[in-house]
Formats: C-alpha cells, sequence, structure tokens
C-alpha cells in the first residue's frame, strides 16, 4: 500500500478517540434515516395486512345479480388482477346452542380466489374445501354451540331463510340479534324465539324459520380465528360456515333478493382485486368498469348521499344511484364500493384528512433527519480532517503535491464512511426490530394476533446509504480542496488555521467593560474568543443549535398533539357506562320508574368489581317560561344569538321559551356539589342549584363563531322562581286524559343558589352542556315526572365482563337499559399513545445523541489546537484557578451564544408545525402551548454538556507538562 | 545585588534505564542588571535550565531564588502568581495569543493581576519596541520580528526581576535579529533589566555581558 495510505491508516488507529467518534456520528446519521424508513414502511405494511385481514384483500366490491358470465368478464379485463366472490347460501338453525344468542349456522360459499388471494383465514386443523359438499366451520361454532364438531363429521343440515312476519314474511336482517332471557314463544303450536325490537319497527317481535332445502357437508376443515371476513360477530343471531362453489348461477341457495331486503346483498357480492397499476386510480378504472363518469364513481366511493331527501316516487339518492349504476355496467352489478381503507394504506388514496397530516409529519421528519445527518457528517469529516492540517502541511513540505493530499482525505472519508455507513445501517435496522418487537407486544391485543410486519425495504436501506455517502464525498471534497492548497509553513505555525473574523476593526476590539467588571480577565479572554471566533467553533454552536431546535420543535408538537388527541382519548376514570331509557310509551302510571332506576344503579354499585362510580337522573323535558326581562342582556347588542338556546327572535310576547333539564345526582356527586358552591344539605332542601351559565354569540360569513360572550342566564338567580311543564307530544294528544295529567303536573321550584359549567368540569360531577337544575333526591322524586326520567351510570369496574355478566342476570331488562363496555378501547387508545410517545422521544434521543457527539468532537478538537495557547498562558502566570474559570466562562458563553438562537428557531419551528396542523385539520384547532419544560431542559443539558465536555478535554491537556507541551508544539 | 541564584540544580528524566540528567548540578549566581548569554547545543540541556529558572519547570533537586523568594518550594498558584509578577518569558515563536490585539497581549500579565496599566506606559513601550502603529492588530497580522516586539514588551510589562529568553531570535531573519538584540540590549542598559538568554549562536551571545556555557547538563565555561 502507498505510504501515503498506510499514514492515513496509522492515524486513524492512533488517535482511536477521535476515529471512533467520527464513525459513531456517521453511524447515528445512517441509524436514523434507516429507521424513520423502516419504522413507516413496516408500520404501512402491518395496517395493510391488518386490513387484508380485517376484509379481504381487494379494491372494489360490486354488489347486485352477478353471475358466472359477469365474473368471466371482468376477470378478462386488463385492469383485474383477481376476483374473488362470495354468495349466501342459507341459514340453517342450530341443534342447541349454549349461547342466549347463537341460534343459527349462516352458509356461504366462496370461490377459489376468495380462498387464495383474498381472505387470509388461518386453519386451526383441516384444510380448506374444494367442492360445494364440503364445509369448514368458524370458532365461534364450537364455542356456542355446545356441540363437538370434528374434522370428518358428515353433517345434514336443514337450509333456509329467517323471517319475521308470519302474515307478509319479509327476511330478516344477518345483523339481527336474539334476545336473550326467556326461551322461545309458542304461538299456534309453533316455537318463535323472541327478537330484538330494536330492529323491528313495527309489528311482531318474533322470528320464524322457514326451510327451503337440505344439503349434506362434510367438515374438512375448523378455523382459527374470526376475521372480518366472516360476518357474524359475537353478538349475532349466527355463526359462519363455509363452504366452496366455482359457479353463482348454479349454487343453490336461498332466495336472496327480495324487496325491502338490501342486507342480504350484503353477504353476496364480489371482490375485485386490480392490478397494481390500476390501483393508482381506483375510482378512474371503477368509472371505466362500470361505465359511469368519474365523477359520479366518487360520489359512489365516497357514499356522499343527501339521506333526507325522498323523492315522491319514495326513493332516495341512493336508490336512484343503484338504478343508474345498474344501466350502465354490463355485470348485472347494482352498486360497489371502493376499498378506501386498504388503498389509503397503501398510500394510493390520500383523501382522508388524517392520513394528508400524518404523511406531512412524516416528511417532515424525514427532511429534519436527514438535514441533521447531512450537517452531522459534514462535520465529522471536517473536525477529523482539520486535527491533520500539520500533517498535511508536513507532507506538502516534504514534497506531497496537492493532488496527492486531495486523494489521502478522500482516502480517509472513504475508509471512515466504508466502516460507519453500513454500521449505522445494520444498527439502524437492528433498532427497527427492537422498537417494533416493543410496539408488537404493547398492542398485541389490538391486532388480533397480527403480528407486527417488519420491513426495511431495500431502497431505504440504500437511500440511506446513498445520502450518507453523497454527505461525506461532498463534504470531503471541499475540504480535500482546502487541505491540499495548506503550505508547510502555516501548517506548522497554524496561523492560517485560525480565521479571526474581523469585519470591522473597531466594533471587534472593543471588549465591553462589564464583561471584564464581572469575569475578569479569564472572562475577558474566553469572550474574546467568542467575539473573534474561529470557524470551528461555528460547527460547535450550529450542532448545538441545530439539536436544540429540533428537540423544541418536536417536543412542542408532541405536546399539543398528545394535548390535542386527549381531548377526544382522555385517560379515562370510567370504563363502563349504563343508561336507562325513557319511557317511549305513555304509560304515565311508571310512578316507580326513579325508584327503580336508582335501585338499578346501587344494585350495580354494590357489586365487588366497582371501584368507581357516579350517576344521574334526568329529565329533558321540562319547558319553562321567562319574561324577557328577567334574562340577562346587557351589552350583547350586535350579537346575534345565544349558543346554546334559540336565537333572539324565539322569545316571543316577551317569554323565552325554554328546555332546562332537571337533575338529580348520587349522594357523593351531590354532596361535592353542596360543598363547591358552600352550602349545606339543609340550606338547599327543596331548593333548586341552577348552572347559570349563558352565551352570547356572532357569527360570521362562514357560519362559523367570531365572537362568543360569556354571561349569566338570569339576572338575578337566587330567590328566583321557576315553573315548568312537559308539553305532551301529538302521539299524546291522541288522549285527552293524558293531555289533562300532563298540563296539570307543573314543576314548581325556587333557585337556591348558582354554580358554574367550569366549577363542575373540575369535580367528578357529570356535565350537561345545557341549562341545568339541580334538585336533591326527594324534591325531585316529589316533583319530576317519572315518565320523563331517564338516567345514566358510569362506573370503573375491575372486571368488566363480569359486571356485564351480572347486570343482565339481574333481569331488568324493562328498565330499557343499555351497557356499554370501553375498556377495550381505553386500552387501545393508550396503547396508541404509548406507541407513538415511544417513537417521538426516540427520535428526540436519536437526535440529541447525534447533537451531543458532534458537539464533543468539536469541543475536543477544538482544546486540543490549542494547547499551545493554554501552555502560553499558564506559562505567562494564569493560576490553575484563573485556567479553570477561563474555561468555564468559555462554556458558559458558547451555550449562551448557541441557545439564543436555538430557543428562538425551536420556538418558530413548533409553532410553523402547529399552523401546519390546523391548516390540515378540521374542527378544534390545536392550541401551541409554549414549550417551557423543553426549554429548561435545552439550557440546562446544553450548558452541562458543554462545560462537561470542555472541562474534560482541558483536563486532559492540563495534566500534560507546561513545558512538554510547549516544547513538543516548539519542533 | 544578587537576583538570581541557582544552587545544585538537577533535573532527570526517564525510568529505570532510560533515566538521565538533562540539568546535572547547575549552579549559578546572577546579579541585577546583568545580561547573561547561556549557550550550548542542542540537547546541552540549555532550554531545560532555563525553564527551571523561569519557575515553568521544578527541578528534580536544587534551590532556585528569584530577588529573595526559594521558587522550587511554591505551590503551582503561588508559582503562576510569582511568575506572572516577578518573570517575563520570552520563547522562540508562538508566544502570542492569537485572538487577543497587540495591545491586549502586552497587557496580559497586568491584567491577570487586575492591575490597569496606564496608558503612558503602554505608549512608552509600544513606542520602545517600535510597534506603536500596530497596537490594534492581530498577531496574524505581524510578521515574525514585529510578533517577538509584542512577546518582548509583553515580558516587560511589569518590570520583572528577571526576563528569560529562549533563542528569541532563532526564527528571524538577520535584519530583525539585529533589531531584537538591540532591543533587548538597551532594555538591559536603560532599564537595568536582568536578562537571560539562550542561544546556539556565538555572535548574538557576545552581546551579553557574561556568557555560560553548557554541555551534557553541566556548565563547563564562563567568560
Amino acid at each position: 500500500m502507498n505510504i501515503m495510505k498506510k499514514l492515513t491508516l496509522k492515524d486513524l488507529f492512533r488517535n482511536k478517540t477521535r476515529t471512533i467518534m467520527t464513525i459513531l456520528g456517521i453511524m447515528l446519521s445512517a441509524a436514523l434515516m434507516t429507521v424513520v424508513a423502516g419504522v413507516v414502511t413496516s408500520v404501512q405494511a402491518t395496517l395493510v395486512a391488518l386490513v387484508i385481514h380485517d376484509d379481504g384483500n381487494y379494491d372494489i366490491k360490486a354488489y347486485g345479480d352477478l353471475t358466472d358470465d359477469s365474473v368471466r368478464k371482468l376477470e378478462a379485463n386488463r385492469n383485474v388482477e383477481n376476483v374473488s366472490y362470495r354468495r349466501l347460501v342459507g341459514y340453517s338453525p342450530l341443534k342447541s346452542s349454549n349461547s342466549e344468542y347463537k341460534r343459527y349456522m349462516l352458509i356461504s360459499a366462496m370461490n377459489k380466489s376468495a380462498y387464495e388471494n383474498c381472505y387470509s383465514f388461518r386453519l386451526e386443523e383441516g384444510r380448506f374445501p374444494n367442492n360445494s359438499h364440503e364445509i369448514i366451520l368458524s370458532p365461534d361454532l364450537i364455542e356456542y354451540t355446545g356441540e363437538t364438531y370434528k374434522v370428518g363429521d358428515k353433517l345434514t343440515l336443514s337450509i333456509g331463510s329467517r323471517l319475521y312476519k308470519e302474515t307478509d314474511p319479509e327476511r330478516l336482517s344477518e345483523m339481527a340479534q336474539t334476545q336473550d332471557g326467556p326461551e322461545a314463544v309458542k304461538i299456534n303450536g309453533k316455537d318463535y324465539l323472541p327478537v330484538n325490537y330494536d330492529i323491528i319497527y313495527t309489528g311482531d317481535k318474533t322470528e320464524f324459520f322457514s326451510p327451503e332445502f337440505e344439503e349434506t357437508y362434510t367438515v374438512v376443515g375448523i378455523l382459527s380465528d374470526v376475521s372480518g371476513a366472516v360476518t357474524c360477530m359475537g353478538s349475532s343471531a349466527c355463526a359462519d360456515v363455509y363452504t366452496y362453489t366455482d359457479t353463482i348461477d348454479n349454487l343453490k341457495t336461498i332466495d336472496l333478493f327480495n324487496k325491502n331486503n338490501s342486507y342480504a346483498q350484503n353477504l353476496s357480492f364480489v371482490n375485485i382485486d386490480l392490478t397494481e397499476n390500476a390501483e393508482r386510480d381506483v375510482i378512474g378504472t371503477a368509472a371505466e368498469l362500470f361505465g359511469i363518469d368519474k365523477e359520479f364513481a366518487e360520489t359512489v366511493a365516497n357514499g356522499d348521499y343527501n339521506s333526507d331527501v325522498v323523492y315522491d316516487s319514495g326513493e332516495t339518492e341512493m336508490t336512484k344511484a343503484e338504478e343508474k349504476i345498474k344501466a350502465s355496467n354490463p355485470y348485472g352489478a347494482n352498486y360497489f364500493s371502493i376499498h378506501n381503507e386498504l388503498l389509503r394504506f397503501k398510500g394510493f388514496s390520500m383523501s382522508e384528512g388524517t392520513f394528508k397530516m400524518l404523511m406531512s409529519i412524516a416528511v417532515f421528519v424525514t427532511i429534519i433527519i436527514i438535514v441533521s445527518s447531512v450537517f452531522i457528517i459534514r462535520n465529522s469529516i471536517s473536525i477529523s480532517i482539520t486535527e491533520k492540517t500539520k500533517l498535511y502541511g508536513m507532507l506538502s513540505s516534504v514534497g506531497a503535491t496537492p493532488r496527492q493530499i486531495r486523494k489521502n482525505v478522500l482516502f480517509e472519508s472513504f475508509i471512515l464512511a466504508l466502516v460507519g455507513i453500513p454500521l449505522g445501517i445494520a444498527f439502524g435496522a437492528g433498532v427497527t426490530a427492537a422498537v417494533l418487537k416493543i410496539c408488537d407486544n404493547l398492542l398485541y391485543d389490538m391486532l388480533e394476533g397480527n403480528g407486527i410486519i417488519f420491513s426495511v425495504p431495500w431502497y431505504a436501506m440504500a437511500a440511506a446509504a446513498v445520502i450518507s455517502c453523497l454527505t461525506i464525498f461532498l463534504s470531503s471534497i471541499f475540504i480535500a480542496v482546502r487541505a491540499g492548497k495548506i503550505t508547510a509553513v502555516e501548517a506548522i505555525r497554524s496561523t492560517k488555521d485560525i480565521n479571526i473574523k474581523k469585519k470591522n476593526k473597531e466594533k471587534s476590539y472593543k471588549t465591553p467593560k462589564i464583561v471584564t467588571k464581572l469575569f475578569g480577565t479569564g472572562g475577558s479572554i474566553a469572550y474574546k474568543n467568542l467575539k473573534r471566533s474561529r470557524k470551528q467553533y461555528r460547527t460547535t454552536i450550529i450542532s448545538i443549535i441545530v439539536s436544540v431546535s429540533v428537540y423544541i420543535t418536536v417536543f412542542s408538537f408532541v405536546d399539543s398533539s398528545l394535548d390535542y388527541s386527549g381531548r377526544y382519548y382522555q385517560k379515562l376514570d370510567y370504563n363502563m357506562n349504563i343508561s336507562t331509557s325513557r319511557y317511549n310509551d305513555h304509560d304515565i302510571d311508571k310512578a316507580d320508574k326513579i325508584d327503580s332506576d336508582e335501585k338499578f344503579f346501587k344494585t350495580v354499585v354494590s357489586f365487588k368489581e366497582t371501584e368507581k362510580y357516579r350517576y344521574f337522573l334526568n329529565s329533558y323535558d321540562y319547558s319553562f317560561d321567562i319574561p324577557e326581562k328577567d334574562i340577562y342582556t346587557d351589552n350583547t347588542e350586535g350579537y346575534d344569538s345565544f349558543t346554546k338556546f334559540f336565537p333572539l327572535e324565539t322569545i316571543q310576547n316577551g317569554n323565552l321559551d325554554i328546555n332546562i333539564i332537571v337533575a338529580m345526582f348520587d349522594d357523593d356527586s351531590y354532596r361535592e356539589i353542596l360543598s363547591i358552591i358552600g352550602k349545606s344539605e339543609a340550606e338547599m332542601k327543596g331548593k333548586a342549584i341552577i348552572t347559570n351559565d349563558n352565551e352570547f354569540t356572532k357569527i360570521n360569513e362562514n357560519g362559523d363563531y367570531s365572537d362568543i360572550k360569556t354571561v349569566p342566564f338570569l339576572r338575578n338567580p337566587v330567590g328566583y322562581r321557576l315553573k315548568g311543564s312537559v308539553y305532551p307530544t301529538d302521539a299524546d294528544r291522541q288522549d285527552e286524559e293524558v293531555v289533562k295529567k300532563l298540563e296539570n303536573e307543573k314543576l314548581d321550584v325556587e333557585i337556591g343558589a348558582v354554580i358554574t359549567q367550569d366549577q363542575i368540569q373540575n369535580s367528578r360531577v357529570w356535565t350537561f352542556s345545557d341549562l341545568t337544575i339541580i334538585l336533591d333526591r326527594d324534591t325531585f322524586r316529589k316533583c319530576v315526572m317519572p315518565v320523563t326520567v331517564s338516567g345514566e351510570m358510569s362506573l370503573y369496574s375491575s372486571d368488566t365482563a363480569k359486571t356485564e355478566h351480572d347486570i343482565s342476570d339481574l333481569g331488568l331488562d324493562r328498565l330499557g337499559y343499555s351497557v356499554i363496555n370501553f375498556e377495550e378501547q381505553t386500552n387501545r387508545m393508550n396503547s396508541i399513545v404509548t406507541v407513538l410517545e415511544l417513537f417521538v422521544y426516540g427520535l428526540i434521543i436519536a437526535i440529541a445523541l447525534i447533537g451531543l457527539t458532534n458537539i464533543f468532537n468539536t469541543i475536543t478538537t477544538n482544546m486540543n489546537l490549542r494547547k499551545k495557547e493554554f501552555a502560553m498562558l499558564r506559562s505567562i502566570g494564569m493560576t490553575g484557578k484563573e485556567f479553570r474559570r477561563m474555561i468555564r466562562l468559555e462554556s458558559f458563553f458558547y451555550a449562551f451564544k448557541s441557545l439564543i438562537i436555538a430557543i428562538p428557531l425551536g420556538l418558530l419551528g413548533g409553532y410553523a408545525i402547529n399552523l401546519l396542523f390546523n391548516s390540515n385539520l378540521t374542527g378544534e384547532e390545536m392550541v401551541f402551548n409554549f414549550p417551557i419544560i423543553a426549554v429548561l431542559i435545552s439550557i440546562a443539558a446544553v450548558t452541562l454538556a458543554v462545560w462537561l465536555i470542555m472541562t474534560y478535554s482541558v483536563g486532559k491537556i492540563r495534566r500534560q507538562n507546561i513545558i512538554e507541551t510547549i516544547r513538543n508544539e516548539n519542533v | 545585588m544578587e537576583i538570581l541564584r541557582a544552587e545544585g540544580l538537577v533535573k532527570t528524566y526517564g525510568q529505570g534505564e532510560n533515566k538521565f540528567n538533562a540539568v546535572d548540578g547547575i549552579s549559578l549566581s546572577v546579579e541585577k542588571g546583568e545580561f547573561v548569554a547561556i549557550v550550548g547545543a542542542s540537547g546541552s540541556g540549555k532550554s531545560t535550565l532555563m525553564h527551571m529558572l523561569g519557575g515553568v519547570d521544578r527541578p528534580t533537586q536544587g534551590r532556585i531564588i528569584i530577588d529573595g523568594t526559594e521558587i522550587n518550594r511554591m505551590n503551582s498558584n503561588k508559582l503562576a502568581i510569582f511568575r506572572r509578577r516577578q518573570i517575563g518569558l520570552v520563547y522562540q515563536f508562538y508566544n502570542l495569543i492569537p485572538i487577543l490585539t497587540v495591545e491586549e497581549n502586552i497587557t496580559l500579565p497586568a491584567d491577570l493581576d487586575g492591575k490597569k496599566i496606564s496608558e503612558e506606559k503602554l505608549d512608552g513601550i509600544l513606542d520602545t519596541l517600535g510597534i506603536k502603529n500596530k497596537r490594534r492588530n492581530l498577531p496574524n497580522e505581524l510578521s515574525g520580528g514585529q510578533q517577538q516586539r509584542v512577546s518582548i514588551a509583553r515580558a516587560l510589562i511589569n518590570e520583572p526581576a528577571i526576563l528569560l529568553a529562549d533563542e528569541p531570535t532563532g526564527n528571524l531573519d538577520s535584519k530583525a535579529t539585529e533589531d531584537i538584540m538591540g532591543l533587548l540590549k538597551m532594555t538591559n542598559k536603560k532599564y537595568k533589566q536582568t536578562i537571560i538568554m539562550i542561544t546556539h549562536n556565538l555572535d548574538i551571545a557576545r552581546t551579553a555581558d557574561r556568557i555560560l556555557t553548557i554541555r551534557d547538563g553541566k556548565i563547563v565555561e564562563e567568560v
């Protein structure tokens, strides 16, 4: 190897610390780029897989009367990759079931493509069906029937339809659930299973099975999970069974098409998977396939129908669309939908605002990474070479040509790149894998058994490598040229190296007296150093600026977005909700409603698993006539309306007719309210507490609020007497008795105190968005019509499944309650937030690390170069103490100078992102929180880092003998 | 009056087999106002001797007394303070702090002491050394000779007991050498400044009052 190369390598080995630091810098940059790319692609791949698992791998779903011929035509289309279809065969009642819900098997047939291309079914045992007499069973079937099915079993099933009206049979929605509780009812000798009356709008509540044909099947497989392709969820009446078919026309099924039942069609559809090219413009392809224009296709894709419009003919916009589609396409389809979710995640459909926002973040982050990386690498190389100025000077004096020196510089960079880049990429891939594994564990439940896909595509790694190489090469070129130009003497003297900035002799000459006064001579030298700073210090300062401003920007962004999402996804104190409903029929003698609702709630409170709770009972039906003069309207001229109520125009005959909620709370909540307003139970007995908050608004042309003014509602609330009544509905007016009763039962209360929304919001008590009067229990029970009352309860249960079970065991169905268990949502959301935080903070730490490496490098190099200077100062007579002081001050000045620029820059960046976000979001704005914490952390971290590093490197130098240093340099 | 006395100075370097005495038992005495030159070949130990005399290095054995103060026993701090008040150092090159102007370089020892140099005095010394018009320049804007002048000015600003100069003209051309030597001679005569100078050049050495020759760490001749 040639001598120059040998020299370079030797030098690299000898200065291990410097070499390692430089390689580390390169590594970190390459790693960071790899990680960002890797994470993004992995997440995307995972999401795509999730969607495919949930819903199948297809782009367009076509509904309607498609035939084998249609399928052939579609398959032949150049834009179509494959065509999968599913057909509903029919229902078959279960012989036995140990679940209150499950009564039927739902048998569907799918073609080969569905099994192979579209759905990612997983088999517990056995294989997929090959003909229309083989079936596979869903796990639901096993779980809920209590029967044991084995692979190889032969089943003869009676297949037919579920109907719900005996006199005019109509099909039941596949989603119809059976109500748990009582057994079948016998009517005219036939067994009828009660059906959830929500599905039925009028008439009978009973259902019956109508058999149509028989079929014998062999069980060939059992599915291991319930993917989204399976349509029968846990609580529906059916469990899925799948068979195979290679024909639509010749498949024996129940009669699918029947008026008023588009639901059956939902289970018979054709999934079209487009070629990759066609996926780029799915709507265009769909338009082409179905023979319609692109705008119409877009409307269909977005489902943008005005559902309020019903034409005289009885049609809606949707049915009109269906007609149009049917008329235009050659396949017999009468509707289609686009698999938006899949396309969005694949990146082909950017219509979603949120997704666009996420992409802009990713792009923004990537740019930051690239810019930082470029910087860091450039600095690393620059430092490494600057230190060797003397060496190059020597080489030049010995006779090396500038060209040889240039080559040498490039060679050094090449070696560093050769080691740093692959290591960095490998490290980055490793970090990506680790991070994804952690996410996998955190999000396990949410992913329903699908693992997170690890994908670091070759082009990401290549990009990282190329960018790094390019950066290294470019920095080296400039430095190489500079190195070649160094003459021997300059190098040895090292004077040229010091480019003292002196724009204006007068300006930079003056050192403020205060500096010397405060900091002494050492300080004034430190200060002068800063002012007349060398080029090398610029890299230190720039490194600090980049690191700090990025940190502050990202921090403020995370803070704002967590705050924003926190509004919707807050940490929940409760994980279950129970609500009782108001009676729909006006059987107004349900006098015990209030008591029975509260008793129900109290029973749930008594469960062992209930840890926290709160509940209320209220009535929304009371209207009050309030004279205009009693309403506070001072200084509200020019305002358009109340926000909560109707415009001022609704004041008729000098009276405002307004709904006020009448409510009572559980004992603990009521007591809390009393303590907030500072009144005792005795004082408020029989009296109402009112949330006396009102708002006047101004509305601009866009319909947005341009000004909101908060005022009280009543002028003199305390002592005011409210009289309210329940207005009879149209149904009520059918019965005079009812009307009379309603008109005579007035609510008459005196207001005893006032409470504000804010006060309530900060407590554990429920907040209502409208005007509310709060009564104590006795007054509520005395004054409020029970039939108008409904209630709601929030609780935290340590075992939500058990609580749900216990509640249903109470058998209180007549209360018409519903239970919502949102434990899963909470956990899900918290996991997502945790994952997000992990990524973002990881990013911040990475950037900080890179910055630190750089700072370490530049400062230690600078210190080294100033060895002679330090020795000189010591020899003239600077004491150790004064010397340390000088260094301390210098670090302080550097930190200060960098932070002065970095912090405003970071704040600006954070604000810019905030603006960027808000321009893409609709609805509530994301607030920009001044990231005071980030700023403080930066100040502390930078000052500490700089000081430590300086002290460390100076310490090393100080230990050297002054004389040795001077002696060595005076060569 | 005796301003400097060295007794039995020894400086040992290395360990075990590599042990050797750079300075091997040197004693000398210098009177106030004397101009002493120390000559010797490279490696003779003259720089080592000077460094010890200047309090920049500690002798392995022996004593050094400057203006009544025994400096070899002082701790680093006291020594540093002593140096800036009582000793002026001039080296062959790299004497100046690159980011300080000429003026600032010169007043540096006084600044470290917290003392202010009067305008008069500063002007005087700038004038004497012929660098008045360069007072606001930075060292990299000066020639080698000018830089050395500045060093000398700095060395003299506190009116130290002794001025130690290690090959002050080694880096300069003949004209500059002449100038510098002239300056040194002048300060010696005019201000009665005690100067100890190291050189390997006999011609230059002859400017001094006394010449000490060093060889292998020992004084061999005195002229």
